[in-house]
């Protein structure tokens, strides 16, 4: 369960969150959405432990525990787990170098063996193959020369291999074409249950038909401004943000 | 030209025996004439041997029983073919016996007998003071599938200066893949000479891995490729508290094919100057130089390189690259890629960047679980790391990507 | 495709000289003996009727030049000059003073209308409407005359010969001459400290943005007659000042000396454009004659957030030794380099920048053009350095080399020195001949071979050009196509 209470954050000087509260339930889908600019991406930078970012006020809490001051790697080995919307291009290193770094490391925070080597490559192969992901995708440096579809291919493929307890997926459909969104959904929808919950923040319904969400949250200029069902989200596909910008100004 | 004479310079002098040959008393005048260079000589700004040089230790000896016991003791067992070198004397009885290998030709060398290379004052020292080197032949078509190591130890127990001076030649056709390793120890002084010669055709794969040079040492490689010869040589340097290490490359025959990297991994006080001067003989060579440094505490990193293409080398492609990576505010680097170009139908072009670890890669790999310490040693290692994959042998690569991950698990945390 | 249309229309119009600058104006002047000591050195000093401590500080120089040694370490090469076998004062005779357009011999007034300048206050530069400049016309070791004098004084700019500035600012010039290029810097700004003559002074008052692009032009005249400009400009707190300089000499047989210091200050929030068209008479064909163009000019970004740019396009003298360079040392200052070197016939060029990182949060950027043709030599030597203390330093280096001809050279010396873990310095070059893909394209619509040449030359420096003023880049532009002619056959 994560808890997100009061949250005020500035970037270089500039407030970007303003007091947002949220809550999402073990097991849970919540879905926000927001127009650009709202703070989306920001608020979940800040979840995950970037630098840069004053938190002026307010607390998140990973099942009950306060994680502010904690290293986004401690996050991670906590079961925190971001899709970049913007995947970074990191040369040099090579995929399978990063995916194992990264397994074992979280394995051995949370006191687990390190995986033989021969295991670790039969999981990652079965799930570059539900994903899609060529050998040859797997045998470049992490990210480099991808496609914006690969790049978000390959988070969820990092997704799917580290098991997160909680995963914000930020603007996962951005750049999928249409079968690469069903296959991604399809290896989120894989993960669901077991008490896994999720962040989806997207623009679009369409993402949210594959990944129906429980809840659905309104974010505009750094707070939620509405929440209810899945049909709020159908609502706003028809009348678009301005009802909650002006809202929000007033 | 260095006006008045330094005490080494003079000392060295003193040192060289009264019964010199009448060519080892030529280079050292030749010596005497340029001086110990030092930073006013424009090659020699960043790297100030003349000041650093304070005393001459006496010239190392041949090995004695002593001595070679004191190689043996370092040098262990390996399953590699092995040449052998003790305070620059080729050591036969330390090394393998190649005499089943098809194709190698193993001899010893007196006092140089080898010329040529660079109009460099170190090299002219060497060439005086240098006895007892080897010549390794590979025969003309001759493959030689195992990797063959060459083994520089030390064998006196207190400071010396050590001059060897060996030569590898590759007859037309040839293919082998040498690893050098030079671990002489942090004592005294070494002047160093490799030349490496190879034959139209050829194919030379070379790694050398510097490790614990001497307290100021000095290493010059002169090498000359023919039409269409291949050389791909990687340098890994860790541990040196003054290293200059130098090449001169000819690119002498058309379509001949330089890769020339290295990576540069400094801690400490380490000073470690990779200069290379490239000379694009012959038309239509193909030239890469790529040097990485890592660099913490107080290290101080120096690239200089010069790619020079005369009129007649048309069609010459040359690019050299050169990245830093500063971890610590005392470290410093220093950079100077030259490009000197005299003919018009060429391709020739530089880079050179100095930086610190990108925050935005650490910090996504932070999101992933791996601690910021090792997400910091990835990305070293995959900046220094990516200059070994211009070797053709993997097993050279291999073991140059052992070292590292060794030398980044050694490495203290940067704060 | 109007800019290529022009570019073609440009050079189809080029005179079938290639300098045509290079004729002598025939007037009266007055010179200092040949040669150089003491008493040269007192002579040009009680001509401009210094105080003191000027003359002092004259004396020193020489006292010091005399010890020094010619720096050797470019890649130029000449004969030996002979010192004592120049004359280093000459001025057109009635030209002591201040003075006004009226008071001008009009055969110097000719000679700067045949050049192009116009010193009149009503005229503008060829082909630029409505944009006005203030001329201050260098004419061997004096100046003739500055225009807009009055109109800039009442916004507060000082604009007015050294020579002029020493009498009616002196607390200005001794405060800030030689602050920037010391008297000891280099063998020849040393020489210049010891016997300048002329050059200009201007004086940017707080909060002041300039009215107009402000501009000296250099003309060398007399035969045997070394140029010795010393140029200061300090931009007080806050204000802001384009500044061009110009330069030609007649065609002479033999080589004239060319040794010109120009400092220029700037003060918190200030900034200073500084744009050169270096067209001195490069010599004949065979290397005979031509200007020996040793110059020092640095810039000092004293003040938090100062700008100093230096643009220069540079197709003159026989030989250029010249380091336009930044002293970044105010938090935050930033410095910048815009270079075109162009080298045909028996140039040589050595020439570049450094950008000194001294202070936090300092940044530059080099964009360095070069192209060699003929049998010209050419040579980029740049130094990028941050010191310990410049945190988060950051330069941006580009320079590119373009070969015509097989005959010629292209060099590039950079000098990268970072010694702080925060600095981030990316350093690209390339060199490279224009593509034959390139030229054949050109040519299959119609371009005859140098106009195609021109064309591609155009676009491979714009970068630079763009940073040129208006007025200047036209010049330019034909500067670059005239330099080049008879590259290509
Ligand atoms: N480092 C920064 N410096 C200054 N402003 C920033 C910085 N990072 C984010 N912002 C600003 O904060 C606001 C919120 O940005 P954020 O990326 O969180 O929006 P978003 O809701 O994810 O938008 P989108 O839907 O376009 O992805 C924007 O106005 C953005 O420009
Ligand atoms: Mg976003």
């Amino acid at each position: 369960m994560i808890e997100i209470e009061n949250l005020h954050v500035a970037v270089a000087g500039k407030k970007i969150l303003d007091g947002l509260t949220l809550k999402v339930e073990d097991g849970q889908v919540a879905a926000i959405m927001g127009p650009n600019g709202s703070g989306k991406s920001t608020l979940s930078y800040v979840v995950a432990g970037r630098a840069d970012y004053e938190v002026l006020d307010g607390s998140i809490r990973l099942d009950g525990v306060d994680i502010l001051e904690k290293s986004p790697a401690e996050r991670a080995a906590m079961g925190l787990f971001l899709v970049f919307q913007y995947p970074l291009e990191i040369p040099g290193v090579a995929t399978m170098t990063f995916l194992k770094a990264a397994l074992n490391a979280q394995r051995k925070a949370r006191g687990e063996a390190e995986l033989p080597t021969i295991e670790f490559m039969k999981q990652v192969r079965a799930a570059a193959a539900k994903l899609n992901i060529s050998q040859d995708m797997l045998k470049r440096p992490v990210n480099v020369g991808f496609s914006g579809g690969e790049k978000k291919r390959m988070e969820i493929l990092q997704m799917a291999l580290l098991e997160p307890r909680f995963s914000i997926l930020d603007e996962m459909d951005s750049g999928l074409d249409i079968d690469a969104l069903k296959t991604c959904a399809e290896g989120v929808n894989a993960l669901r249950g077991d008490g896994r919950s999720f962040l989806v923040i997207t623009h679009y319904q369409r993402l949210l038909n594959f990944i129906p969400p429980d809840v659905v949250h309104v974010m505009s200029r750094g707070k939620i401004v509405k929440s209810g069902g899945p049909e709020l989200a159908l609502a706003l596909e028809a009348s678009g943000y301005a009802e909650y910008a002006e809202g929000a100004a007033a | 030209m260095t006006g008045l004479s330094s005490k080494a310079e003079e000392e060295f002098s003193g040192l060289l025996p009264a019964d010199a040959s009448a060519s080892a008393k030529l280079f050292f005048e030749q010596f005497q004439r340029a001086g110990l260079p030092g930073r006013r000589v424009e090659s020699w700004h960043y790297s100030d041997l003349r000041t650093r040089l304070r005393v001459v230790p006496p010239v190392a000896h041949a090995p004695d029983e002593a001595a070679r016991g004191v190689a043996r003791h370092k040098l262990g067992a390996s399953e590699r073919l092995r040449l052998v070198t003790i305070d620059g004397f080729f050591a036969p009885e330390l090394s393998d016996d190649f005499s089943g290998v098809a194709g190698i030709e193993i001899s010893s060398v007196g006092e140089a007998e080898f010329f040529g290379g660079a109009a460099d004052p170190m090299l002219d020292l060497n060439a005086a003071f240098s006895r007892g080197g080897f010549l390794l032949e590979i025969g003309v078509g001759a493959r030689v599938e195992p990797v063959i190591e060459i083994v520089a130890l030390a064998g006196a127990e207190t400071d010396r200066s050590r001059f060897g001076r060996n030569l590898i030649r590759l007859g037309a056709g040839a293919r082998a893949a040498i690893l050098e390793t030079r671990d002489e120890g942090f004592a005294g002084f070494g002047d160093s000479a490799l030349f490496i010669e190879l034959g139209e055709d050829s194919q030379l794969d070379y790694a050398c891995r510097c490790r614990e040079t001497a307290g100021v040492e000095v290493q010059t490689l002169n090498v000359m490729l023919a039409a269409r010869a291949k050389l791909r040589a990687v340098s890994l340097l860790a541990q040196t508290p003054f290293l200059r290490r130098q090449f001169f490359v000819s690119l002498g025959g058309e379509g001949a094919e330089l890769q020339l990297s290295g990576a540069a991994i400094l801690g400490r006080n380490d000073h470690a100057d990779l200069t290379m001067v490239v000379h694009h003989n012959a038309p239509a060579c193909v030239s890469r130089e790529t040097f990485k440094y890592v660099l913490g505490d107080h290290a101080n990193g120096v690239f200089q390189g010069k790619i020079i293409v005369p009129p007649h080398a048309q069609k010459t492609d040359g690019k050299m690259l050169c990245r830093g990576l500063l971890l610590s505010d005392d470290a410093a680097m220093s950079a100077k890629p030259e490009l000197e170009i005299f003919a018009d139908d060429v391709a020739c072009g530089h880079g050179a960047a100095v930086t610190k670890l990108d925050a935005q890669q650490l910090f996504y790999l932070e999101t992933r679980g791996v601690p910021h310490i090792e997400a910091e040693k990835i990305l070293i290692d995959a900046f220094a790391a990516d200059v070994f994959d211009t070797l053709a042998s993997e097993g050279l690569r291999d073991v140059l990507r052992q070292d590292l991950s060794d030398l980044l698990g050694e490495k203290e945390p940067a704060s | 495709m109007a800019a290529v249309q022009q570019t073609v229309d440009t050079v189809k119009t080029l005179d079938v000289d290639a300098y045509k600058y290079g004729f002598t104006t025939e007037i009266e002047s007055e010179k200092a003996p040949k040669g150089l000591n003491e008493e040269i050195v007192r002579f040009i000093s009680a001509r401009k009727k210094e105080p003191e401590w000027l003359t002092q500080w004259r004396l020193d120089a020489f006292k010091r030049w005399r010890t020094m040694e010619e720096p050797r370490w470019a890649r130029v090469d000449y004969p030996k000059i002979d010192y004592q076998d120049l004359y280093y004062y000459s001025a057109p005779k009635g030209t002591e003073g201040p003075r006004t357009l009226a008071d001008v011999d009009p055969e110097l007034l000719r000679t700067y209308e045949k050049l192009g300048i116009p010193l009149s206050e009503q005229e503008i530069l060829a082909g630029v409407q409505e944009r006005r400049v203030a001329v201050d016309a260098v004419f061997d070791s004096v100046s003739v005359v500055t225009t807009f004098k009055e109109e800039l004084g009442k916004a507060g700019v000082i604009f007015c010969p050294i020579s002029e500035a020493v009498q009616s600012h002196p607390e200005l010039v001794r405060k800030y001459l030689g602050s920037v290029v010391p008297v000891t810097d280099n063998y020849f700004a040393t020489l210049n400290s010891a016997v300048f003559s002329d050059g200009s002074f201007v004086y940017v008052p707080p909060g002041v943005r300039c009215p107009m692009e402000l501009s000296t032009y250099f003309r060398i005249n007399e035969q045997n007659t070394g140029q010795f400009e010393r140029t200061l400009i300090i931009a007080d707190a806050g204000s802001y000042v384009s500044y061009l300089e110009g330069c030609t000499a007649p065609k002479r047989d033999e080589n004239q000396l060319h040794a010109a210091v120009v400092e220029l200050v700037a003060l918190d929030d200030a900034e200073i454009k500084y744009s050169t068209v270096q067209n001195w008479y490069p010599g004949d064909s065979e290397g005979r004659g031509g200007i020996y163009n040793f110059v020092t000019k640095r810039g000092d970004c004293r003040g938090a957030r100062s700008k100093i740019s230096w643009t220069q396009v540079e197709t003159g003298s026989a030989i250029t030794w010249k380091y336009p360079s930044c002293i970044l040392r105010g938090e935050s200052s930033r410095g910048e380099f815009y270079s075109i070197a162009i080298s045909n016939g028996r140039q040589q060029v050595d020439s570049g920048t450094k950008m000194l990182h001294l202070g936090k949060n300092t940044s530059s950027r080099i964009i360095s053009k070069g192209i060699s043709a003929g049998r010209s030599q050419n040579t980029y030597r740049g130094q990028v350095f941050a010191h310990r203390k410049a945190e988060n330093a950051r330069n941006f280096t580009n320079c590119d080399s373009l070969l015509i001809g097989d005959q010629c050279g292209a060099h590039t010396v950079p000098y990268i020195e970072a010694k702080n873990s925060s600095a981030l310095f990316e350093h690209e070059a390339t060199t490279s001949k224009i593509s034959d893909d390139q030229l054949f394209y050109c040519m299959q619509r119609g371009l005859e071979p140098e106009e195609a040449t021109a064309l591609i030359v155009n676009g491979f420096v714009r970068d630079v050009l763009q940073q040129l003023p208006m007025e200047f880049a036209v010049e330019a532009q034909k500067l670059i196509a005239i330099s080049l002619e008879g590259s290509v056959g």
